[in-house]
């Protein structure tokens, strides 16, 4: 996203980032805020450092969660992609519902889930997948269909087949939009599994939050936000890693596309 | 008229390949009614012959070449490569577009090799005439570049080497200079030539271009505005070899000098 990672950016990114952190722990020590209003930074470190276990267990069962449920969207969402530009008179019909479906707010669907599917991982994992799928998809026909008109006019002067025009033509030039795709839809995996702990569960990070909620053991909260947001990051570090192996011939799209 | 020549020896066919085209219409059919493109067009291309089809932007030219491709319907008229009815794009056939259309996910020379692939040519053999076609194109040294690594000019080039790769007989080429600048231009006019020379396939280059189309070619096909005729075939009596000396020559700028007063009548 940023292009090449460059040292003084990221120099000047943690400096940053430390000098708030910083703030916090001081406006916490100097106006004595109430932890369970405002934890410090430390007393969310010290929550981490005491039950290591607990973070390490609710942690893998929402990275688990959000895996699954993101590689089922990715699969889902390539076979729908493909045969939504393959066959046009499919295209015509699934656009349009697939853009309405886009409209329904997949965190209300959650309760009914719960209801259809139990309190076990399963419902965690269809919320995960049914808010990751639609940027998959859509992405991914964008990128299908973003061949040059002049490059399918050569392939069909060398009569080449459907099949050939699918692998050679479609699927290279798909691959910048299908990354930028899976860039939002990893994020959005993320927070389909924590909606779905939210909403009935007794496993993961986001079961952990409502649990410190009750309990007004707030630094735990945070100290649960903050794994949160590390596992995020590196899933989303991962994608990038895996973009610049599969597409070595430059760079990749300067924005992931918003698509929800 | 070539196609009783080339139908007559099978195995001449690939080497002497020609095209007619006899009343050539096509008519757009678009919201606001029928749009005549392409009024009676009548010409053709002896084997070995480079013809330019000269027009004005919009005169319906690249239409020409896209029918003879096989890439779009007439309307009616009689259109025949070696003189057999074209009914659809055909493997004898190279397209140099008007942009380079490279794969920007393949190197140069992956790019050469794809049409060998889609006719599932082998391996060895293609990658031997890929790297020599690279060679006669001169970018031997940018086989493993990427093409946002190269050009405009190299990118162009690389096409026009894929183009040849699989040995068609026929090249047709599609404004293939229109978006590069003038010294470019120019300098890929000299390199066509030289490919040209060596190669001497049955040329058909789209054009808007005066001096590049009585540069390279043996006829020039000039076409009149919308909806388009054949104002005039014009025979380029300059000798071959050429040279870009020719360019300066009084015989060449008088040539220049008819075709544009001959387009310039049109418009007056």
């Amino acid at each position: 996203m940023l292009g090449k990672p460059n040292i003084i950016q990221w120099i000047k990114v943690s400096v940053t980032l430390i000098a708030l952190v910083a703030i916090w722990e001081l406006a916490c020590r100097v106006f004595d805020i109430a932890p369970y209003l405002l934890p410090s930074p430390s007393a969310i470190a010290s929550r981490m450092i005491e039950k290591p276990m607990l973070f390490w267990g609710h942690g893998w069962y929402t990275l688990y969660e959000t895996f699954a449920g993101f590689i089922l969207a990715v699969i889902v969402g390539l076979i729908a992609a493909a045969v939504i530009v393959v066959i046009p008179s499919v295209r015509d019909v699934l656009m349009p519902i697939l853009l309405i479906a886009q409209l329904v707010p997949k965190v209300a669907i959650a309760p009914i889930l719960l209801v259809w599917f139990g309190y076990g991982i399963m419902p965690k994992i269809v919320i995960a997948f049914l808010v990751a799928f639609f940027p998959i998809v859509v992405n991914m026909a964008n990128g299908l269909v973003s061949v040059e008109k002049e490059l399918l006019d050569l392939g069909r002067s060398l009569e080449a087949s459907r099949w050939q025009v699918f692998w050679k033509f479609r699927m290279p030039a798909a691959l910048p939009e299908l990354f930028s795709g899976m860039k939002i839809a990893i994020t959005l995996a993320v927070i389909g599994a924590i909606i779905g702990e939210f909403v009935g569960g007794d496993q993961g990070l986001g079961y952990l939050i409502i649990i410190a909620n009750q309990e007004l053991d707030t630094p735990l909260a945070f100290a649960a936000l903050v794994v949160i947001s590390l596992g995020g990051i590196i899933l989303y570090a991962l994608i990038e890693v895996l973009e610049r192996i599969a597409i070595p011939w430059g760079q990749p799209l300067q924005q992931p596309r918003a698509a929800s | 008229m070539g196609a009783a020549a080339s139908t007559a020896a099978g195995s001449l066919m690939s080497l002497e390949a020609s095209i007619s085209i006899t009343d050539l219409r096509k008519i757009y059919v678009t919201r606001d009614g029928a749009l005549t493109s392409l009024d009676g067009v009548t010409f053709d291309i002896r084997p070995r012959e480079f013809v330019s089809v000269l027009g004005p932007s919009g005169s319906g030219k690249t239409t020409v070449l896209k029918i003879v491709a096989g890439l779009e319907k007439k309307t009616s008229g009689d259109v025949r490569v070696d003189g057999k009815e074209v009914t659809g794009p055909q493997r004898k056939i190279g397209i140099v577009f008007q942009v380079p259309a490279l794969m920007r996910w393949r190197t140069a020379l992956e790019n050469i090799l794809l049409p060998s692939e889609i006719l599932r040519i082998g391996r060895e053999a293609a990658r031997e005439k890929g790297l020599e076609t690279l060679n006669l194109v001169g970018l031997s040294d940018f086989a493993n570049r990427y093409p946002n690594e190269l050009s405009g000019g190299m990118q162009q080039r690389i096409s026009i080497a894929r183009a040849l790769a699989h040995d068609p007989s026929i090249l047709l080429l599609d404004e293939p200079f229109s978006a590069l600048d003038m010294m470019t231009r120019n300098q890929l006019n000299i390199e066509l030539l030289r490919i040209w020379s060596e190669k001497k396939k049955t040329s058909l280059l789209i054009t808007h271009s005066i001096p590049e189309a009585v540069f390279l070619s043996d006829r020039v096909v000039v076409l009149g505005p919308r909806p388009a005729k054949v104002l005039e075939i014009v025979n380029i009596g300059l000798p071959r070899p050429r040279t870009p000396e020719m360019r300066m020559s009084k015989e060449f700028i008088e040539i220049v000098d008819h075709i544009g007063r001959r387009i310039g009548l049109e418009y007056a």
